[in-house]
C-alpha cells in the first residue's frame, strides 16, 4: 500500500516538475527563413529577417476562422540594430508578436560592406546559437542585404527559398563549409554573390534574385569578386560543373555548348628545386547541346579540333581565377591545405607563415582532358 | 483499496449450492416428488406421465430444448406399445425399447437434474432404480453463417455458432483425425456452461494441456456467458492491456492453431473460441495470410507492422514534433502545417485529444447502433468532423489527416482485441508527447517494450520468436514463407513431432512430369 502511494506520488510529480514547460505552439513562433546582416554606423550592425506569413502561404483550412497574421506580401521583413546578432534579434523581437525561431533559416546574407570589414563574427554567431542550422547557405549581397530579403521572386513564395535553391546548384556554400574553409590553413572562402535583378532588360523593378559571380575572401575579408571567366573557373575548380553548360567559341562567330555530366579536378604536387608546383588535371565529359557551326563531330579531325578549343577555354577560365587570386595572395583552391595534408612537416617549417607571399610564385599547370561523349539531335544536316 | 482487494479474493462459500446427491429410488413417486421439489416454479420443465399398461413412467425434460419429434417417435410411442411389466429393467429399456441413438444410464438424482438442464430427456420408470438419459437435443439455434468479425476474401465462409456441438463438429470436419481430442467440461455453478478443450494429441505439449486444465478447474463462478469470462479468469497477467489469449470465430483458424500444437477452448453459447498460448505476432496475422499467395501475405504483414506503429504513435508524434521539435519538420511542410493551424484556437495536444476522443466515440456509436443507423452515423461523423470542423477553424486539416490515418491504421490490425488495446495505448502516448515531446514517446515505447518482453502467455514469451530470437520461427512472423518451405511446426509450442510436411515439395517442371508419366 505504502509502496503504491509512494510510486503514485513519484509518477505524478514527474510531469508536474519537469513536463511541457518548453512547449511552444506553431502559431506562437515566427519562422525566420532568411537573415541579412549589413554594416551600420560605427560598430553597429543592421540585422534583418525574412518571415513568411503563415496565413498568406495559401494552405488549405486557413480560410476559415479568421485571425492570424496577414499583410501585403506573403512574408514580412523586419530590421533591427545591434552590436551583435543576439542584440539585433532582440530589437527585431520587440517589433514582433511571435517568438523568433532560427531553426528554419535557409540562407544567411552578408552585405558587401560587412564582407569588406570581416565576417568571422557573423559566422561564429551561426555556429554558437542553438537552433541555428549550420547547413544554412551563405551568400554575399551586392549592395545591402535587406534589399535581397525584400525582393519577391515570382517563382517562389519568398526570396529565401529561391536563394536557397540557387545556392544548392551553385557551389553549395553552407555556413559549415565556410567555417571549415575559414579555419583551415592554406584555404580561403569563396561565397556566391547575389544581387537583385529584373527578369528582362527593361524590367526595372528588380524583384528577382540573380546569382552569377563569386566573392573571394582573404581570411574573413572580401578580396575581390569574380568576373565571368573567373566564375566559370571557380565552378571548374570546385567540381561543380555537373549539369551546367560550358560554351566556347570555335571560330569567330560560332560557338558550341556542351552540358557537362561528369567532371573531376585533381591536384598533383611536384617539387621543383624545393618549391612546390602543382599539376591540376581536369577531366570533363559532356553532351553536345548546341552546335552553331553544324560541325560533324563524328569526324575525328573535327572532333579533335573542337575538343582542343574546349580544353583551351576551360584552361583559360581556371588560370584566370587562379592568377587573379594568387596575385593577391588568396589561395582560392586550397593548395596550401593540400600541402598541409600531404607535406605537413615541410608546411609547418617552410610555408605556413609566408604562404600568402609565396603564393604568387607558385606555378600551377592546368591540364584539361575534355570529352564530348554524346550529342543531342543534330538538327539540320550540315552542308556538303 | 482494502475493500477492493476483498472483492478480488474469491470466496467459494458465497456460492449457494443445493445438495441433490441422492440415489434414484425404486419408487417412482419419491423420485418425482424430489425432482418436482427441485424444479419448483420452473414452468418450462415438463413432467410427462406415461401409463403403459401396468408400467408407470415419467419423462422429464425442458420444454424447447429437446427434439420433440424423436422423443415422441422413439421414446413415448415405443414404451406405450411394447412395455410388459415383468421385464422392466433399465437395460431392457435401453436395448430393446428406446430407439434413440444416444442413451445413457444414471443412478444419481443429481445427474438426472443436470441432464435435464443440459437439454436431454430423462426417463424415470417405476420400480427401476436407475434413470435413463435420452440424448435428443433440439431447440432453436442460429445456423452456421459467415463470421462477421473475421471476413475474408479467400477462405471458408463458415463461422462458429452458439451451439457447442455444432462448433466441435465444424472443427472435426476440418481435422478428421482420431488424434483430435475434445475434453468436455462444465463451468459455472448456475449456468453450467459446457466447454470443450480441443487439442491434437502428440502435437500439444502435455505441460500446456495440464496447465490449461488446471486453470480451468480453478474457475468457480456463478455464470459463464461468453468466452471473455474464461479469458479473464485464466490469462497470465490480468493487469496487462494486451490480450494473451486469441479468440476467433473461424473453424479454419482453430484447426490451423491446433495443428501448430495450441489448445482451443470452445464455449457453449458463444461463437467465439479461445486459442492459447498466443504471441503478439499472432494478433497481426489474418487467416487469409495463409490462403493468399505468399507474396501478397508478406506485403500485407509488413504493411500491418508499419501500421501498428502508426496506430500507436502517429498522433503523439504529430503533437511532439509540432509543439517541441519544429526544427524536425521540413520547412515547406512546416509552413503548410503552420498555415493550416493559423486559425486554430487550441494547442496541438488539445486538438489531438478532441479528435481522437470524438473518433473513438464515433466508432463506438457505429458499433452499438443497428447496422442501417450505424452507416448514417459514420457518414454524419465523417462530414461533421472531417469537413465542418476544419471549415469552422476548430480543428486543422493536418490533424484530421493524422487522426483518420491512425483510425485506418488501427483497422488494419486483424484481431479486434489487439486493435482496441493499441487504440487505448494511443492516449497515454499523446499525453506523454504533450508533456515531454519525443523524449516522452521514447520513454513510453521503452516501458511498453519492457512490459511486452516480460509478458507470457501460458509459459510462452509474448514476443517470441523475435524475443527470444529463433531464426526458424521467423519464417512465419514478419514474412510468411511459401507453404513448400514451411516444413516445421513452430518450436515454441510443438516439442515433439516437428515435421509438418515432406521434403522437396517445391514445385518445379521436372517434378511435375515425373508424376505425369506414371499416371
Amino acid at each position: 500500500m505504502k509502496v503504491i502511494r509512494l510510486m503514485l506520488i513519484c509518477i505524478i510529480s514527474v510531469p508536474l516538475l519537469t513536463g511541457c514547460w518548453d512547449r511552444s505552439e506553431i502559431n506562437d513562433i515566427a519562422f525566420v527563413v532568411a537573415t541579412g546582416v549589413d554594416k551600420g554606423a560605427k560598430d553597429k550592425f543592421l540585422y534583418s529577417v525574412q518571415i513568411p506569413l503563415p496565413s498568406s502561404m495559401g494552405g488549405a483550412g486557413s480560410s476559415g476562422g479568421g485571425g492570424g497574421t496577414s499583410g501585403e506580401g506573403p512574408y514580412l521583413v523586419a530590421q533591427g540594430i545591434g552590436g551583435n546578432e543576439r542584440q539585433g534579434m532582440e530589437e527585431i523581437q520587440t517589433k514582433l508578436s511571435r517568438r523568433i525561431y532560427l531553426g528554419h533559416r535557409r540562407v544567411h546574407i552578408l552585405g558587401d560592406s560587412l564582407a569588406k570589414a570581416g565576417i568571422s563574427k557573423s559566422l561564429n554567431a551561426i555556429l554558437s546559437q542553438p537552433r541555428s542550422r549550420i547547413s544554412t547557405y551563405l551568400l554575399i549581397s551586392n549592395g545591402d542585404a535587406v534589399k535581397l530579403l525584400e525582393t519577391q521572386p515570382r517563382m517562389e513564395q519568398y526570396s529565401g527559398e529561391g536563394m536557397r535553391e540557387m545556392s544548392k546548384t551553385s557551389i553549395n556554400m553552407t555556413a559549415r563549409n565556410a567555417l571549415q574553409d575559414l579555419y583551415r590553413e592554406g584555404k580561403d572562402m569563396v561565397i556566391p554573390i547575389v544581387n537583385p535583378a529584373g527578369t528582362t532588360k527593361t524590367d526595372k523593378t528588380k524583384k528577382e534574385v540573380q546569382m552569377g559571380s563569386f566573392a573571394v575572401f582573404k581570411d574573413d575579408k572580401l578580396a575581390f569578386s569574380t568576373n565571368r571567366d573567373e566564375s566559370a573557373g571557380i565552378l571548374w575548380l570546385f567540381e561543380k560543373m555537373q549539369k551546367k553548360s560550358a560554351s566556347f567559341p570555335v571560330t569567330k562567330n560560332e560557338e558550341l555548348s556542351v552540358q557537362i555530366f561528369e567532371q573531376q579536378t585533381e591536384p598533383k604536387l611536384k617539387m621543383v628545386d624545393g618549391k612546390p608546383t602543382f599539376l591540376l588535371t581536369v577531366r570533363a565529359a559532356g553532351v553536345l547541346f548546341e552546335n552553331e557551326g553544324n560541325y560533324r563531330i563524328e569526324d575525328p579531325k573535327t572532333y579533335r579540333f573542337i575538343i582542343s578549343k574546349m580544353e583551351n577555354q576551360i584552361e583559360e577560365e581556371i588560370q584566370a581565377i587562379l592568377k587573379h587570386a594568387h596575385s593577391q595572395g588568396v589561395d582560392v583552391y586550397g593548395f596550401g591545405w593540400y600541402l598541409y595534408k600531404n607535406k605537413h612537416s615541410e608546411w609547418e617549417q617552410n610555408w605556413k607563415n609566408n604562404w600568402r607571399k609565396t603564393l604568387p610564385n607558385i606555378k600551377v599547370t592546368v591540364v584539361v582532358d575534355a570529352d564530348i561523349q554524346r550529342t543531342t539531335s543534330i538538327g539540320i544536316k550540315e552542308k556538303e | 483499496m482494502k475493500k477492493f482487494k476483498k472483492l478480488l479474493k474469491e470466496d467459494p462459500k458465497s456460492l449457494p449450492s443445493e445438495k441433490t446427491d441422492k440415489p434414484i429410488e425404486a419408487d417412482l413417486s419419491i423420485n418425482i416428488d424430489r425432482m418436482k421439489q427441485l424444479f419448483k416454479d420452473c414452468s418450462d420443465i415438463v413432467f410427462r406421465h406415461i401409463n403403459a399398461g401396468e408400467v408407470e413412467a415419467y419423462l422429464v425434460f425442458v420444454d424447447g430444448l429437446i427434439d420433440t419429434n424423436s422423443i415422441q417417435l422413439h421414446g413415448i410411442n415405443q414404451i406405450l406399445k411394447e412395455v410388459e411389466r415383468e421385464r422392466i429393467t433399465a437395460d431392457y429399456l435401453i436395448e430393446r425399447i428406446i430407439s434413440v441413438s444416444s442413451v445413457k444410464e444414471i443412478t444419481m438424482l443429481e445427474d438426472a437434474v443436470k441432464n435435464v438442464l443440459k437439454g436431454n430427456t430423462v426417463l424415470l420408470v417405476d420400480r427401476v432404480n436407475t434413470g435413463i438419459v435420452i440424448d435428443a437435443k433440439g431447440g432453436q439455434r442460429r445456423s452456421v453463417s459467415e463470421p462477421e468479425t473475421e471476413s475474408v476474401v479467400r477462405g471458408p465462409r463458415e463461422g462458429l455458432t452458439e451451439s457447442l456441438r455444432v462448433n466441435t463438429a465444424l472443427v472435426r470436419q476440418k481435422i478428421r483425425s482420431n488424434r483430435l481430442k475434445t475434453i468436455a467440461k462444465d463451468v459455472g455453478e448456475e449456468t453450467r456452461t459446457g466447454i470443450a478443450i480441443m487439442y491434437i494429441d502428440g502435437l500439444v505439449s502435455p505441460d500446456l494441456l495440464k496447465e490449461v486444465q488446471a486453470r480451468l478447474d480453478r474457475i468457480k463462478i456463478d455464470g459463464v456467458l461468453e468466452s471473455g469470462y474464461i479469458e479473464e479468469l485464466i490469462e497470465d497477467n490480468p493487469w496487462s492491456v494486451f490480450p494473451q489469449i486469441q479468440n476467433t470465430e473461424r473453424p479454419d483458424t482453430i484447426a490451423a492453431n491446433l495443428l501448430e500444437g495450441r489448445v482451443a477452448i470452445i464455449i457453449d453459447g458463444t461463437p467465439l473460441a479461445l486459442i492459447m498460448p498466443a504471441t503478439f505476432w499472432q494478433f497481426l496475422q489474418a487467416s487469409e495470410d495463409y490462403y493468399h499467395r505468399y507474396h501478397i501475405s508478406i506485403f500485407l504483414r509488413f504493411l500491418r507492422i508499419i501500421f501498428v506503429f502508426i496506430a500507436l504513435t502517429l498522433p503523439s508524434l504529430y503533437v511532439a514534433v509540432t509543439t517541441f521539435h519544429q526544427e524536425m519538420i521540413p520547412t515547406n511542410l512546416l509552413f503548410s502545417i503552420a498555415s493550416a493551424r493559423e486559425a486554430i484556437p487550441f494547442p496541438a495536444f488539445v486538438e489531438a485529444m478532441i479528435m481522437e476522443i470524438s473518433f473513438e466515440a464515433l466508432r463506438e456509436a457505429g458499433v452499438r447502433l443497428p447496422k442501417i443507423v450505424g452507416q448514417a452515423v459514420s457518414i454524419l461523423g465523417a462530414l461533421v468532423i472531417g469537413q465542418a470542423a476544419v471549415e469552422a477553424g476548430i480543428v486543422s486539416a493536418p490533424m484530421v489527416i493524422v487522426v483518420s490515418l491512425t483510425g485506418i491504421a488501427s483497422f488494419t490490425i486483424p484481431r479486434f482485441n489487439m486493435a482496441i488495446s493499441i487504440r487505448l495505448l494511443r492516449f497515454p502516448f499523446i499525453v506523454l508527447a504533450g508533456m515531454f515531446g519525443l523524449f516522452g514517446i521514447v520513454l513510453g515505447i521503452l516501458i511498453l517494450l519492457t512490459h511486452l518482453t516480460k509478458l507470457r502467455s501460458f509459459g510462452i514469451p509474448y514476443l517470441s520468436p523475435v524475443v527470444p530470437l529463433s531464426m526458424k520461427g521467423l519464417k512465419d512472423v514478419f514474412i510468411r514463407v511459401p507453404w513448400w518451405a514451411m516444413n516445421e511446426r513452430p518450436s515454441q509450442t510443438v516439442k515433439g513431432d516437428r515435421i509438418r510436411e515432406g521434403e522437396g515439395l517445391k514445385p518445379s517442371p521436372g517434378k511435375g512430369s515425373e508424376e505425369g508419366d506414371q499416371s
